[in-house]
């Protein structure tokens, strides 16, 4: 099966901070079309991972590689790994006041496809997506995410995957304090964003929005490695014993 | 004589009445004589005193032709526990020069205490230097509590070294003319705050100069005046916080909320903020005015005067200054506050 | 003012249009010869002369002001200071000399008019070349003229508000606009009419080396309403130019009135402009102001706010790049009880540009119950420009409500990595947060200024930002 995402013994440490290592040797190998899932306890590394995979300006690589779709992206500038098909899901996302979301929205469509969207076209998909994820469509005109609830941010997110069609999408907490709704919202923009040539990497704490979804493969990640993988049973344990039998 | 005091640096036009301020006084003679007292555990502390004939200056633009000079350091480490007080209570027309030079070596910590106190006319002219050494702290209290005539003049400069943090608190409640003049230089990870309360009757006038400059890296600049106008007395605040080239991911802040508490008072602002780097986080806040009608009207419904409402939210803006203070501190500035709203 | 078609179809810059016209008369230097020489060619009154030498004289005694940007460099005698197109003012576009048309047809001016105007004016150097205003206005009573014609036509008027708001001596560059005011607009609007759309004024210097006076006096009578654009722009060249105008404003009972700018001169252009306004009971003036060019800027338009009620708000964006030192703000004077004024002013610097924000609030001791509130935002491109704040506030009076605000600070590394995680590159990212942050500014113009005034912060970014 094609590797769309692989990772080779990674190791980061923070911009601010150089004395503190993060990931510590790191190895994921994410095929084309399967979900996978990252569980770890707080302050294992999840969202440096996400981050790092992105090129976080916080964060800095000290050894391994990054490959996607078979290239290198070690250091690779941020818009270029999303122009190449990669997509965050933030755990908390930017506002940015002045802005309204369908001008970011468009502008974001055209960097991506490097063409003007097609306005009809485009405005439909906008209007369907959003409905999908119950978004009410007047939000098109409002400031990007300024005065949004936690909730809606998050849908705004997953808007933009599902407008964006990213080979590789990476949810990075996207579940973290919605409640049962809208985490149902949330798996709903997974299925429909789902098919056979993408991948989904999640990155999450709990297993709630693990329940209505089909994932291939469960990664465990404590003190930056990945120490524990299976499928998606290996979810159901943590659930059910936390994660001490991997805390040395 | 005729004085032009506090004038800043780059002045801006003339109309705005802010450039400096033009005072007339005889020119106060000193007598060499008159001296502070020193309390606290001194013996960890070097002190030096002498009179000297020669002038003193300051950037208050202030000259006298003779002045007492204390020098005192705090040497390498030490660690002095309690304040060090410094304090005079002038006799009737009693005039003071004095310079105080503070130098905190590494990693050194010490408080002071400078309180004025006079029945009547008295004039204070204390210039202060102080050099805080690499990690050094300090807390500098300067209280006026100066007779209803007097002239209170303060002026410090200051130069904060790396990773050292220092603490200048005005609490200005006395005389009839007050003008201080800071002049911070704030360097690579250090923290140099200025904390100002004041309430002018009568027909007194205020004039606050401050230039405090983010120098270098990761410095944090941060002022925050909180004061009050009643009768005839006049206000002029020039605060100014410069962000030199080279100081990123610098701090600086200003904050000035003055209660007008009479409708013959006039209050003067100009808190600048100049800016020669690009990453850095300036803010500045000013507000002025009167006290909401519905905060009035919410107190008034549970008991209190109009009077004594008033005064409970001044006291509650005064509070941001006062909460840091030492407790004795803290009561005879609200015996103070009390006496002159009476 | 051009309008979108213009800029998407067009990569040159429009506003850079230069003209030969050997047939020009240019006068230099500074005498009373000159003046009397204007006045005569405009057929003036004499007590228009009158006050044309009484300022002259007041010029020469008036010092540079001791503040702000340094002018000493500056070589008035340099300056042309009165140039004289060879066509007189016309009604029609048609009858405009062509040479001159095409300038104003590059910047969209006829078409604005066709379809967004009440009426508009165009100014060439120091002569207005048109003025039309719609019929169904003219019947109104409203009054729309270049200023030389409202002297000539309506003497009793403009004497009694002429130099009553902006005054001969109030500083040297005023006295010198006195002396040699030529061209700009005269509007007089009756009592309780009503415009629905903008008259528009556009003023445009193409000849090098030269200054331009205009003088612009608008009176908004009892409950009238206007909207009133004005626009300036100039070709660059190597000489200095000068621009010394002045706008004297007159809201007065109940009368509302919204004077919009877009300031895009050259940047070798001296721009010393005074505006001011009165306000009278339960009037409005709304000032918005978008300055983009010229090498020096010191304008701080003055209301006062004279009636009960009376209100101001005030909106201004700047935008300093390379060698431009741009010294804008305001001042505001509350004289009476119940005003309130309201001010945003954002300001961006890059590539070493500065821009100072300068201001004087002042709230007199009548002016009870009186609301201020003000704000003011600066964004620093880099390390190599220069972002002032300098407010002056005074307080007179105890029942008043005060607040202002100012920050200053640069893009978030984060706001632009989340954009570039977008897609998009650094450039784009920092284009797209500059007009976010200009986003509430550019609302408060009608909607083809407001892509004028995109146009423009992107004609600035281009080089160092997309």
């Amino acid at each position: 099966m094609k590797k769309l995402l692989e990772i080779k013994h990674l190791n980061t440490i923070a911009e601010d901070d150089p004395s503190k290592q993060i990931l510590k040797g790191l190895d994921l190998v994410i095929p084309e079309g399967e979900v996978h899932v990252i569980m770890g306890p707080n302050g294992s590394g999840k969202s440096t991972l996400a981050n790092t995979i992105f090129s976080s300006p916080r964060y800095l690589i000290t050894d391994g590689e990054i490959y996607f779709d078979g290239c290198d992206i070690t250091h690779e500038k941020t818009d270029k790994i999303a122009k190449m098909g990669v997509f965050m899901s933030f755990q908390t996302p930017e506002e940015i006041p002045g802005i309204r979301l369908a001008q970011f929205l468009k502008t974001a469509k055209h960097s991506m496809t490097g063409e003007k969207p097609n306005l009809y076209s485009f405005t439909k998909e906008v209007e369907k997506n959003m409905e999908e994820l119950g978004m009410k469509y007047e939000y098109v005109n409002r400031e990007f995410n300024v005065g949004f609830s936690g909730g809606e941010k998050k849908k705004n997110e997953i808007l933009q995957m599902l407008l964006l069609q990213p080979k590789l999408a990476i949810l990075d907490e996207t579940d973290s304090g919605l409640d049962v709704d809208a985490i149902r919202t949330v798996s709903r923009g997974i299925e429909l964003y789902k098919n056979e040539h993408n991948s989904v990497l999640i990155i999450t704490h709990s297993t709630k929005i693990l329940e209505s979804l089909k994932v291939d493969k469960v990664h465990v990640l404590v003190d930056g490695k990945i120490v524990a993988s299976g499928d998606s049973s290996l979810a159901s344990t943590i659930e059910k014993n936390g994660y001490q039998d991997y805390i040395k | 004589m005729k004085y032009r005091l506090n004038a800043l640096p780059v002045p801006t036009t003339n109309h705005f009445h802010i450039n400096d301020i033009s005072l007339e006084f005889p020119k106060p003679k000193y007598h060499m004589e008159g001296d502070l007292q020193i309390e606290g555990d001194l013996s960890s502390i070097v002190i030096e005193r002498e009179f000297l004939g020669k002038k003193l200056t300051s950037k208050m633009g202030f000259e006298v032709d003779s002045y007492q000079e204390i020098r005192i350091t705090i040497p390498k480490g030490v660690h002095v526990a309690k304040p060090i007080v410094l304090s005079h209570h002038f006799s009737s027309r009693e005039v003071l020069f004095t310079k105080i030079i503070l130098t905190y070596l590494e990693d050194s910590s010490c408080d002071f205490t400078f309180t004025f106190s006079s029945d009547d006319t008295s004039f204070l002219y204390l210039v202060e230097e102080a050099h805080l050494g690499v990690g050094a702290e300090g807390n500098v209290l300067f209280s006026n509590f100066l007779g209803d005539t007097s002239y209170c003049f303060y002026a410090q400069e200051n130069v904060v070294e790396e990773g050292a943090k220092l603490t200048h608190t005005l609490l200005d409640l006395g005389g009839s003319v007050r003008l201080y003049h800071g002049f911070g230089r704030t360097l690579a990870s250090s923290m140099n705050q200025l904390r100002v309360l004041y309430l002018g009757d009568k027909e007194s006038t205020l004039d606050f100069h401050f230039y405090y400059q983010n120098e270098e890296k990761h410095s944090t600049n941060s002022i925050l005046v909180e004061g009050a106008l009643k009768d005839s007395s006049c206000k002029n605040f020039r605060g100014t916080i410069d962000f030199l080239k080279g100081c990123s991911s610098s701090v600086g802040e200003e904050n000035e909320n003055c209660i007008l508490l009479s409708d013959t008072c006039r209050s003067r602002s100009l808190p600048q903020m100049l800016c020669h780097e690009e990453d850095v986080v300036g803010t500045h806040g000013v507000s002025s005015g009167h006290i909401s009608q519905d905060t009035l009207f919410y107190l008034m419904s549970r008991g209190l005067s109009e009077k004594e409402a008033y005064h409970v939210i001044l006291m509650g803006n005064f509070s941001r200054i006062l909460k840091d203070l030492p407790e004795e501190v803290v009561s005879q500035v609200i015996d103070k506050i009390e006496e002159m709203l009476a | 003012m051009a309008k979108k078609d213009v800029f998407s179809s067009s990569q040159e810059n429009i506003y850079d249009t230069k003209t030969n016209h050997p047939t020009l008369q240019k006068e230099y230097g500074f005498t009373e010869e000159i003046v009397k020489k204007i006045s005569k060619d405009k057929e003036e009154p004499d007590w228009v002369l009158e006050i044309r030498l009484k300022a002259l004289k007041k010029f020469y005694e008036l010092e540079d002001p001791s503040w702000g940007p340094d002018l000493s460099f500056f070589d008035l005698s340099q300056i042309a200071t009165y140039v004289k197109p060879v066509s007189g003012e016309v009604r029609k576009w048609e009858d405009v000399p062509e040479e001159i048309r095409n300038v104003f047809d590059k910047l969209g001016i006829p078409d604005a008019e066709k379809e967004a105007l009440a009426g508009s004016g165009a100014q060439f150097d120091s002569q207005i070349v048109y003025h039309n205003l719609t019929e169904e206005f003219q019947k109104k009573g409203v009054i729309y003229t270049s200023f030389d014609e409202g002297i000539r036509k309506y003497p009793d008027l403009v004497k009694k508000y002429f130099t009553k708001a902006v005054p001969i001596f109030d500083h040297k560059y005023i006295a010198l606009h006195y002396a040699f005011f030529s061209g700009g607009s005269f509007v007089y609007i009756p009592k309780g009419a009503r415009l629905d759309r903008p008259l528009q004024s556009y003023f445009r210097l193409n000849a090098p080396g030269a200054g331009q006076f205009e003088h612009t006096l608008i009176i908004v009578d009892e409950g009238a309403e206007l909207q009133f654009i004005e626009g300036c722009s100039a070709p660059g060249y190597n000489e200095l130019n000068l621009h010394a105008g002045c706008v004297e404003l007159f809201v007065l009972k109940n009368a509302y009135l919204r004077f919009s700018t877009i300031e895009n001169w050259s940047k070798n252009m001296l721009n010393l402009n005074t505006k001011k306004c009165f306000v009278e009971e339960g009037g409005k003036i709304e000032w918005i102001m978008g300055s983009f060019g010229s090498k020096i800027s010191m304008l701080y338009p003055l209301s006062v706010l004279n009636g009960v009620g009376a209100k101001c708000e005030f909106t201004n964006i700047s935008f300093a790049g390379a060698g431009q030192n741009l010294d804008t703000g305001l001042k505001i004077i509350h004289n009476a009880p119940l005003t309130s004024s309201l001010v945003h002013s954002k300001s961006i610097s890059k590539d070493g540009g500065i821009c100072t924000f300068r201001s004087h609030a002042l709230v007199r001791k009548n002016a009870k119950n009186s609301q201020l509130s003000l704000s003011c935002e600066s964004l620093m491109l880099d390390s190599e420009s220069r972002s002032d704040t300098i407010p002056v506030n005074t307080l007179e009076t105890e029942n008043v409500t005060f607040s202002h605000e100012a920050k200053i600070g640069k893009i978030s590394d984060q706001t632009i990595y989340y954009l570039m995680t977008r897609g998009l590159s650094e450039e784009e990212a920092k284009g797209l947060i500059v007009r976010g942050f200009a986003e509430p500014i550019a609302k408060a113009f009608p909607v083809e200024y407001a892509v004028e005034m995109n146009r423009l912060i992107d004609l600035e970014l281009e080089g160092s930002i997309g």
